[in-house]
């Protein structure tokens, strides 16, 4: 099926600086993307937050969500206070990185959130990330599991599910399954020289992580959502490399569609 | 707007050999660039006069590093070069800047006055004139009309001199020429600092880099660096490279307020 394809307003920061949110929207309708995802990281966003709820009208993009990282006993009132006053966004993607007082209070801290996403009509989507406190599909699983709550969810990234070595694509999308809100991926090689010493951020047409197979076992627990491209670390000249993974990630659905058995094999 | 485009014929010296200097303008000019930048050490800097005739394309400039000991061979390309009036000169006497350097300058700048030649200092990462702040430095002293910079980004980058903006201030009155590259920061990379790649690779985002330049009316001619570390097909580098940048100069027309960055905090 053709995925909504979104980019995460990471690939807009470089070592060179950071673009305007106006151009990183004037861009990504440009090229045909159809959204986007705004982190806000731990409360100090570089994006105005004010500026979401008139992105669709204005340049025709979905905010597909809006990226959190909770450091658990340092940032908590301010997470809450954006995920309180946030409009325009229904999603919430929440990495956990690090933590003062452990596991209880990160699950305090995600179970206050709850009431607020029914009140205000938003789902919370973990994110794993390597080198984070939830840093597997496995963890966030868990997490879901035990809250068994509608509005609280997952969110699949590709590279982080590579870069930390979980393996097991199929079983562990299949946990994922019933929890599932939002994809990510990028193009990633194991190397000591890539992000946090484990794994390249690469647009997705290189690395050796198979963006191919990759999609089609997401096609298989029949994943509908939007598909994010990472964009961290990737820099260079912005606009060609949306480009190119934009070009990629199309043509993978459009395979996917005309030859099925082309990805009809076991993966490892 | 369509902009000079030249390339540094390293990009047809790889491991297995050097390609022929017909074979490398016929490349060039079918690939739209308007000419090349010729290595002091090139075989062909005889037959430069011959490159516009034949193929249309200009030879901006000779690349030439000046090391102790190389006085004669240097002086010597001064004297004799006919074809081309810019040679784009490093420094590397030293661990920095010295005063072998600076007798160089002394006893090339009146053969610059007397044959019309200039010369267009280079910073490069690991000599010893490494950063625009030394190569600006160099041109204060020197104040001769026939000394200025090319501001190659690549090493700008490769040295994390950083502050583009001041940089690109402060080399303002200077400025003749620009040097582009794709460049990540790498151990793998040229010198154990960054890896030199086509225009549409790396981290490095030249769209930024073209439009500050923009910005301060800049309108000379653009060279890309290739290095052999680059490897693969030479023609298909070139065309990534020409794609690239044609690419980016269109964006910047008509839309010159994209490439206005603020600082990352990251």
């Amino acid at each position: 099926m053709a995925h909504r394809i979104h980019a995460l307003d990471s690939f807009f920061y470089s070592s060179m600086g950071v673009y305007a949110f106006q151009t990183q929207c004037e861009m990504l309708a440009e090229l045909g993307y159809d959204g986007m995802t705004v982190a806000a990281w731990g409360g100090t966003p570089l994006t105005d937050l004010s500026l979401l709820p008139g992105v669709p009208k204005q340049h025709g993009l979905r905010i597909e969500g809006l990226y959190l990282v909770l450091h658990e006993g340092r940032n908590d009132t301010l997470i809450r206070r954006i995920v309180e006053t946030v409009e325009g966004v229904e999603l919430i993607e929440l990495a956990v990185q690090t933590s003062v007082n452990g596991n209880h209070a990160i699950m305090r801290f995600i179970e206050s959130l709850l009431p607020i996403a029914e009140r205000r009509g938003l789902r919370i989507a973990l994110y794993p990330h390597l080198h984070h406190v939830t840093q597997t599909t496995a963890q966030v699983v868990q997490i879901c599991e035990h809250f068994a709550h509608p509005r609280l969810g997952a969110s699949f990234n590709g590279y982080h599910w590579y870069a930390s070595q979980e393996g097991e694509l199929e079983q562990r999308l299949a946990a994922m399954k019933p929890w599932l809100m939002q994809v990510v991926t990028s193009g990633s090689a194991l190397s000591q020289l890539g992000w946090g010493g484990a794994a390249t951020m690469e647009p997705v047409d290189r690395g050796e992580l198979d963006n191919f197979a990759l999609i089609a076992a997401l096609n298989r627990v029949g994943y509908t959502g939007s598909i994010g491209v990472l964009g961290w670390d990737y820099g260079g000249d912005i606009y060609l490399k949306l480009q190119r993974c934009l070009a990629t990630l199309r043509d993978i659905d459009r395979r996917l569609e005309r030859y099925p058995h082309w990805s009809d094999f076991p993966l490892k | 707007m369509n902009r000079p485009l030249h390339h540094m014929d390293f990009i047809f010296q790889t491991t297995l050999g050097t390609y022929p200097l017909a074979a490398q303008c016929e490349m060039l000019a079918e690939l739209g660039y308007q000419g090349l930048t010729m290595s002091a050490w090139s075989k062909d800097l005889k037959s430069i006069a011959q490159v516009k005739p034949t193929w249309g394309l200009d030879v901006g400039a000779v690349y030439l590093i000046y090391r102790k000991g190389l006085e004669s061979f240097v002086t010597n390309i001064f004297e004799t070069i006919e074809g081309c009036t810019t040679i784009e000169l490093a420094l590397h006497s030293g661990d920095e800047v010295t005063n072998f350097d600076r007798r160089m300058l002394e006893r090339l700048l009146p053969i610059c006055e007397r044959r019309g030649l200039e010369i267009s200092l280079y910073p490069h990462a690991r000599y010893g004139m490494q950063t625009t702040t030394e190569a600006v430095a160099l041109c204060r002293e020197f104040n001769h009309p026939r000394l200025n910079i090319v501001f190659n980004g690549y090493h700008w980058y490769a040295t994390e001199e950083h502050a583009l903006e001041q940089r690109l201030d402060a080399m303002w009155p200077w400025l003749k020429q620009v040097n582009i590259a794709g460049t990540r920061r790498s151990p793998l990379g040229w010198g154990g600092l960054a890896t030199i790649e086509p225009l549409d690779e790396g981290e490095m985002d030249n769209f930024a880099l073209l439009g500050a330049l923009e910005r301060r009316g800049f309108d000379g001619r653009f060279g890309v660096l290739g290095w052999e570390s680059m490897g693969g097909d030479v023609y298909g580098n070139l065309r990534r490279s020409v794609t690239a940048f044609r690419s980016m100069e269109q964006r910047l027309a008509a839309h010159p307020e994209w490439a206005v960055l603020t600082d990352s905090p990251h």
